[in-house]
């Protein structure tokens, strides 16, 4: 029955909403009465054992008198939980539920103790000798003492189980938005890095324009290429290494043509990393990092070298250019800093990022991730 | 996560206080004698009472039951109030014994293990509601908690 309202409610959309509600109040509800049934079946079945146990002869009087019992305890429960839940009594700080609490257990108490004695009076119900049993009032003060602890056990129970509930839908709400936050931040990232690399190619090929405009024109097909391949990855979170080498492999090949002899360019690529995760426009932004602040700035130009292998059971990309830092290694820019923030966000502390200068006027950034056994 | 201490002692010794009150009201509409043997005996099961809900309290914390899931919690909770129930009466019946607290005759007294048993049975509702009002009471706190930290 539950599959069938599941597959329905996947299939129907309007309304779906409140189908949903309204199947969340039937489970409810019926948990609720499991509950009730299980737990008044239990305090039954003590009252058996206790007799028992105590040699008391079970008599049809004692189960008329237990069923009354029964039969009055799961109403009057029922309207607390109404009167709970119609007042808002769950959701009051501590010292207000208590107070309550206490005078509705008092007045449930002595209402069901009331209702159960003046039943067994009318019914003709009790084994004592009516000469040496108790006045009608000291039984119903000593049966409300005994109702409220069992009407207490009652409303610790309701209220322990609420609190669970609120406390796992909370935690659920809680992943989910940190999740939603997670998502939110890799797209407000994303999103800086496009404007930041369009503004880039687009001063490479302005300078192109009047030296070579044959050029300048297949230079504007390659950064269309680009633009395309960056928007089919803008929803991802990761894409493969190969699709980001190729839009890295267009964007050097217009740098070259800025550069021209001043760049050169060295690939040394582990066919099997080609699969590998990695955040998208990462690498083209390590690039174009290289180029701006190591080749440009170099009279006689560099190279850029790119390496990708596995090292030590990581993923390892290498990104080296001549040049130096010039002591700012503290001090990163917007396009390194979100590659850190990135890197972080996918994979938190196993992925690391570290720039530094190394013998022979060069300057290397590596990446290290884990490795993606998905593949 | 520990409730406040000083809260915790205050409940207590008012929970267990007003165990003790009702023994004696109850003691009195019953029409029983306010003895001194009676009073001392409604001390005993107070003492008593509050030594071994503080020792499963102690349980509950040291092994961390109240970070376990709710099928965890309820196993462990079941086996360590019926073990704590069974320790109150057979140490409550053991003193009264030795201090010779009963105003029953010796002849007619039931034996040693179905008065521990008896006790045991009549007195297992106060351990449940002292374990139901613990847990509540942490689980409350464990919302607000969250509430301040989700907002």
């Amino acid at each position: 029955m539950l599959i069938m309202y599941t597959n329905i409610s996947k299939k129907q959309k309007p309304g779906a909403a409140s189908f949903h509600l309204h199947l969340n109040m039937q489970l409810n509800i019926s948990r609720y009465w499991w509950c009730q049934i299980f737990g008044w079946g239990v305090f039954g079945l003590a009252n058996i054992f206790f007799a028992y146990t105590y040699g008391q002869e079970i008599t049809a009087k004692m189960i008329i008198r237990l069923l009354i019992v029964l039969a009055l305890g799961i109403p009057i429960t029922h309207l607390l939980r109404n009167v709970i839940i119609r007042k808002k009594w769950l959701v009051l700080p501590i010292e207000k539920i208590i107070t309550r609490l206490f005078f509705s257990l008092v007045t449930a108490s002595l209402i069901y103790s009331l209702c159960s004695l003046s039943l067994f009076e009318w019914f003709n119900l009790s084994e004592v000798n009516p000469e040496t049993k108790a006045p009608f009032i000291d039984r119903v003060v000593l049966r409300t003492f005994d109702s409220s602890l069992f009407l207490m056990v009652w409303l610790l129970i309701y209220y322990v189980y609420h609190y669970f509930q609120k406390n796992k839908k909370q935690e659920v709400d809680t992943f989910r938005l940190q999740s939603l936050v997670k998502e939110l931040e890799l797209k407000t990232i994303k999103s800086h890095i496009n404007p930041h690399f369009i503004f880039n190619s687009l001063n490479s090929i302005r300078a192109l324009v009047d030296e070579n405009p044959e050029r300048a024109r297949r230079a504007i097909t390659e950064l269309s290429n680009i633009l395309r391949s960056s928007m089919q990855t803008e929803k991802l979170e990761t894409v493969p290494l190969e699709q980001e080498l190729n839009i890295v492999r267009d964007y050097l090949a217009l740098e070259q043509m800025r550069f021209e002899e001043r760049l050169k360019v060295d690939f040394d690529i582990d066919e099997d990393t080609l699969s590998q995760p990695i955040p998208p426009m990462m690498l083209q932004t390590l690039a174009e990092n290289a180029i701006k602040h190591g080749i440009s700035k170099q009279v006689n130009g560099g190279t850029v070298f790119i390496s990708s292998d596995f090292v030590g059971g990581h993923h390892e990309i290498i990104i080296r250019n001549s040049g130096i830092l010039n002591g700012h290694a503290d001090h990163i820019g917007f396009g390194l800093q979100s590659t850190q923030d990135r890197l972080n966000l996918l994979f938190g502390q196993k992925a690391t990022f570290e720039i530094k200068d190394i013998p022979g006027n060069m300057v290397e950034a590596k990446v290290v991730m884990p490795v993606n056994n998905m593949r | 996560m520990r409730i406040n201490v000083s809260g915790y002692w205050c409940c207590q010794i008012f929970g267990w206080g007003l165990f003790g009150l009702v023994n004696v009201l109850f003691a009195r509409i019953y029409g029983q004698e306010i003895t001194g043997k009676l009073i001392t005996r409604i001390l005993m099961a107070v003492t008593v009472g509050i030594v071994v809900t503080h020792l499963l309290r102690n349980i509950i914390i040291e092994r961390k039951w109240l970070m376990l899931s709710a099928e965890k919690i309820i196993i462990r909770l079941f086996v360590s109030i019926v073990a704590a129930i069974f320790i109150y009466s057979l140490s409550l019946v053991s003193l009264f014994e030795w201090f010779n607290l009963s105003e029953m005759n010796r002849e007619i007294r039931a034996p040693f293990i179905s008065r521990v048993i008896r006790l045991a049975f009549s007195k297992s509702i106060i351990f449940i509601i002292w374990i139901l009002a613990y847990y509540a009471y942490y689980v409350y706190q464990y919302f607000q908690k969250t509430k301040t930290r989700g907002s």
